[in-house]
This record gives C-alpha cells, sequence and structure tokens, in this order.
C-alpha cells in the first residue's frame, strides 16, 4: 500500500479502504445466498437473505402480531436510553467526585471494584425478585450495568489534566470553582465521551440478554419467542436489526465525539 | 508595583532515599520593575525556583515574601510562562488569550478585541480562531506569552519562554518584551540558556550553580535601557561592552561547572 497524506511516518496507518471492506461484506452476503438458494443448509437453520428481507418487511407491517417490529424496537430503545440517562446523572457526578476527592475516592473504590466486573446477568435475579419483570427493574439492571464504565471514565477523565494547565490557571486568578469548570472538566471531556459510548453499547448488550430472561416486549424477547416457534427468520431479523442498532449507537457516539472533543489524539 | 524577597531558601524533592536538594540557601530580592535573569545549567533548579515563586511548591526551608507576607500558593499578581507547554488543547489560540479575560468576566467582544491585540502585538495577526493543533512550536509559544501578558500581573515569571523560536523571531521578541516591560513597570522573572539573552534583557543577572543550585554569581546590568533608549539591538549586542559582559556571564556559568 503506497503512504497516504494523512499518514504518519511510522505510525501504523489510518482509516481504511472501504472498496475492500464492501467488497468482502458482498462476498459475505453471496455466500449466504448461495447457501440458501443451493440448499448447502436447510432453511430451517439459515433461510436465505431474500427470505429474512421479506420476514422483515413483514414484521413492519401491520399484520404481524404483538405490535411488529417497530413496538419491540421502541421498547428496547426507551429501556436503555432511559436508563442511560439515569446512569449519565447518577454515575457521572459520582466518577468525578471520586477523581477530585481522595475520601470519595477511598469510600467508593471497594465497591466499584467488586461490582465493575460482575456481569450483570448475575445480580439480574435479584433484580428481577426485588421488582417484578416490569420496566422499573429494567431500569435498575441497566443503569447499574452502566453506571461503572461512566463512572471509571470520568474518575479517569480528572486525572488527564496537565499539572501546568491547572497552574497556569491559578497564576492566571482562577478560583477552585472556574478552574475546575473551565480545565479540569473541559480535559477530561475526551474520557468521560468515550466512557459514555462503552457504557452504552455495555447497556444495550445487558438489555437484550435480559429482555430474553425477562420481558414481554423488545428485541432480545422477539429473537427468543421466535426460536421457541422455530421462526428461524424472525431471529435473524433481530440479530441483524439489533446488531445495527448497536452500530448506530457506536457511530453515533463517536460523531458526538468528534463535535465535542476535535482537538483529541491531535497532540 | 509588588516586592518579592526570597530569604535563605532551600527546596528538596522526597524522591528517593533522604530525598533530591535542588535548591540550597537562595536569597534574592525581585525589586519592583527590574529583570531578573537566570542562568544554569540543565537540572541546576530553575523550574524549581520559579515553582516556588509561583507558589505552586512550598519552600522546603526559608521564605518567600510578597510584600512582606509569606506566599500562600499562587495568585493573579504572579503570573507564568511554563517551560512543559501549558495551553488549553480545547480552546482556539485567541480563546487561550482570552482565558484570563473571561477569569475577571470581561465581555466577549472586549475580550475578543484584547486577544486579538495581544496576538498581532506578537506576530500572530489572524490567528484567534484556530485551533492549537495547526500552529508550529514556536507560535504556540508566543500564544503562551500572549496569554500571559493579557492576564496583565505585576510580576511575569517566565521560563524559557523563547526556547522554540528562529533566531530572528526571538531577538525581535526580545525587545518588544523589553518595551512592554518598559510601557508597564512590571517585574519579570527570566530563566533562559541564552547568555547573550540574559546579558541583553537583565537588570540583575542571576548565575546558578548545578544540583543543588546556589547563586554563585550576580551582576548589574543595563543594556536593556540601552537598547530602550537607542532602539536598535544588533548596535547594543555588537557593543564591546556588551560582549564583555556577555563573556563574563559566560566564564561565570563555565565556572559553576568547576
Ligand atoms: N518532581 C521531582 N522529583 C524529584 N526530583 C526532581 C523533581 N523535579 C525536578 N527534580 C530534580 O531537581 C533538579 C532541578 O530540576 P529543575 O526542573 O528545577 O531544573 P532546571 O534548572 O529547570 O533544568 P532545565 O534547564 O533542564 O529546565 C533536577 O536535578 C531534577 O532531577
Ligand atoms: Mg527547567
Amino acid at each position: 500500500m503506497p503512504a497516504r497524506a494523512d499518514d504518519h511516518y511510522g505510525l501504523p496507518p489510518q482509516g481504511g479502504a472501504w472498496p475492500l471492506s464492501l467488497a468482502v461484506l458482498a462476498a459475505l452476503l453471496a455466500l449466504w445466498w448461495a447457501a440458501a438458494r443451493f440448499g448447502w443448509v436447510s432453511p430451517l437453520f439459515l433461510p436465505g437473505p431474500g427470505r429474512v428481507w421479506r420476514t422483515f418487511l413483514w414484521l413492519c407491517s401491520d399484520q404481524a402480531t404483538g405490535g411488529g417490529l417497530a413496538g419491540h424496537v421502541l421498547a428496547s430503545l426507551g429501556r436503555v436510553l432511559g436508563a442511560f440517562l439515569l446512569a449519565v446523572a447518577i454515575a457521572l457526578p459520582l466518577g468525578l467526585g471520586m477523581g477530585l476527592n481522595r475520601l470519595l475516592r477511598a469510600g467508593l473504590d471497594p465497591l466499584l471494584e467488586f461490582y465493575r466486573p460482575l456481569p450483570p446477568l448475575a445480580y439480574l435475579p435479584l433484580t428481577v425478585l426485588w421488582l417484578g419483570i416490569g420496566e422499573a427493574q429494567k431500569l435498575l439492571l441497566l443503569t447499574l450495568a452502566m453506571a461503572p464504565p461512566l463512572a471509571l471514565a470520568a474518575r479517569a477523565g480528572v486525572r488527564a489534566v496537565a499539572v501546568e494547565q491547572l497552574h497556569a490557571a491559578y497564576a492566571m486568578g482562577a478560583s477552585r470553582r472556574q478552574a475546575l469548570l473551565w480545565v479540569v472538566l473541559p480535559a477530561a471531556l475526551p474520557d468521560i465521551l468515550i466512557g459514555l459510548r462503552i457504557g452504552l453499547g455495555f447497556g444495550w448488550t445487558t438489555l437484550v440478554a435480559a429482555e430474553m430472561v425477562a420481558a414481554e416486549r423488545g428485541l432480545g424477547q422477539m429473537v427468543l419467542n421466535a426460536s421457541n416457534f422455530l421462526r428461524t427468520d424472525i431471529m435473524m431479523v433481530g440479530i441483524l436489526v439489533i446488531g445495527l442498532i448497536a452500530m448506530a449507537f457506536d457511530g453515533a457516539m463517536r460523531l458526538l465525539a468528534r463535535r465535542l472533543t476535535p482537538w483529541h489524539g491531535k497532540q | 508595583m509588588p516586592r518579592l524577597v526570597v530569604d535563605q531558601l532551600s527546596m528538596r524533592y522526597p524522591a528517593g532515599a533522604g530525598g533530591v536538594a535542588a535548591l540550597e540557601d537562595i536569597s534574592f530580592t525581585l525589586e519592583p520593575g527590574e529583570i531578573r535573569v537566570v542562568l544554569g545549567a540543565s537540572g541546576c533548579g530553575k523550574t524549581t525556583l520559579l515553582n516556588a515563586l509561583a507558589g505552586f511548591l512550598p519552600p522546603s526551608s526559608g521564605r518567600i515574601l510578597l510584600d512582606g507576607r509569606p506566599l500562600a500558593g499562587p495568585g493573579a499578581e504572579r503570573g507564568v510562562v511554563l517551560q512543559k507547554q501549558a495551553l488549553f488543547p480545547w480552546l482556539t489560540a485567541g480563546g487561550n488569550v482570552e482565558f484570563p479575560l473571561r477569569l475577571r468576566g470581561w465581555p466577549r467582544a472586549r475580550r475578543r478585541a484584547e486577544a486579538e491585540a495581544w496576538l498581532a502585538r506578537l506576530g500572530l495577526e489572524g490567528c484567534h480562531g484556530q485551533p492549537l493543533h495547526q500552529l508550529s512550536g514556536g507560535m504556540r509559544q508566543r500564544v503562551e506569552l500572549a496569554r500571559a501578558l493579557a492576564a496583565d500581573p505585576a510580576i511575569l515569571l517566565l521560563d524559557e519562554p523563547f526556547g522554540a523560536l528562529d533566531a530572528f523571531t526571538r531577538e525581535s521578541l526580545q525587545c518588544l518584551l523589553l518595551t512592554l516591560w518598559r510601557d508597564s513597570g512590571k517585574s519579570l522573572f527570566f530563566i533562559t540558556h541564552s547568555v547573550e539573552e540574559a546579558a541583553f534583557l537583565g537588570s540583575t543577572v542571576m548565575v546558578l550553580s548545578p544540583r543543588p543550585g546556589r547563586v554563585i554569581h550576580e551582576s548589574a546590568l543595563t543594556f536593556n535601557r540601552a537598547f530602550l533608549q537607542g532602539g536598535d539591538a544588533r548596535a547594543v549586542k555588537a557593543d564591546p561592552a556588551f560582549i564583555a559582559a556577555r563573556e563574563q556571564l559566560l566564564e561565570a556559568v563555565h565556572a559553576s561547572q568547576g
């Protein structure tokens, strides 16, 4: 590959080559199509792309039972976004506090260290026991799942500020409050945005699993329910939609980060 | 105008067994309206001294008095230009220069006009909206100087502020700094590696020994005044008296290395 203008000598090359990416995607699609068309795999296990597409259209129409795809998507999105806002409101201030305050850090660290690596599915039954399988339980579970990455990111972000930057601010007459708002927080923003992206992705993963265990609606429930009726086509639609939404979340958060922290990684 | 008195100051870092002695028994006064230049080998404690004067590091022993009172941390009357770059990358070049004015609650339009004037004075006209990562090292250094000057402190502490500049820009900024000094009556504490710069700028030049730094030489010079009267830096620097003073400083630095 020839070096490109935006490459830095010696650094691994940036970006990709989208024609290649497209070609790989097209090849996979063709393989899938061929597997179904020539009967390499039974349609019970792997329906072809055409079949999945028609099921998708059917699920989008009103004839589908149970409110159709839109109902499931809205249920899942509502849960994850609601819990995301709640987690941000709780975990970001706590994480910032941990970064700034020795006592808060000492107090919360053991808790966070224990429960951050804990898979949310481990305490899922407990939340069901407490709150049943309604929306409150989803909200609690997801908030608990998303809070640690957010808190840790905010905590790490506070450390990102260079001591020279703070010194310069104080020597210009900044108060503690001004230094916090105008130096520490902007310096922490890139880390915080990375935390938001990771938190949202993790929340989505957890949600789909939680909906399979206990829910009446939602994409996870749709996939699980379809498997009970051997509707592999519906399962495939569900999987594709879940993946596409996850990608959309990630892309949106990346875009937001590029908008809000254009300086990040350009030192 | 405030007076900064350093009285038997020693600084040590806790690192290692028994700590690292960085400065030992330093005494001097930064008189109002003086330019005190510090020369010394790398690692002799110049930056440590600046950090102590700014109030970022407490004295290990001895005292630093500002108008008779011990320092209680940093303050807006003591501005800094630090050796390590300390600009805010989330702000544009102009946003950085406006920062101290924003701290004081200046209205936006006035802030912007002031920042643009400072940038222009430092040869950065039109850079107000530029993101920092698009500026060269020397341009960023000038943005830092512009920011410190916009904050308008009575005492300015500068740590090798012209280190990344070419000889021509460096000289023009030396001249600018002297003009600003005359017009504002600020006191400057100026760290440099360049003996010529020291002789040109200093009202007093102080040479430190290698670590632990002590004051081993002090000269009072008037070439800054000579420049401000004559207006020709090249003429001042070519003057035999200047060359003699420069060589004497160089000798003191060499002698300090033992
Ligand atoms: N945080 C620290 N902990 C331990 N030792 C330190 C620390 N900072 C500086 N020192 C030591 O103190 C001495 C003085 O450092 P300082 O940065 O003041 O030197 P300097 O004169 O500014 O050097 P230069 O001209 O290279 O900038 C050095 O020998 C260094 O090893
Ligand atoms: Mg230094």
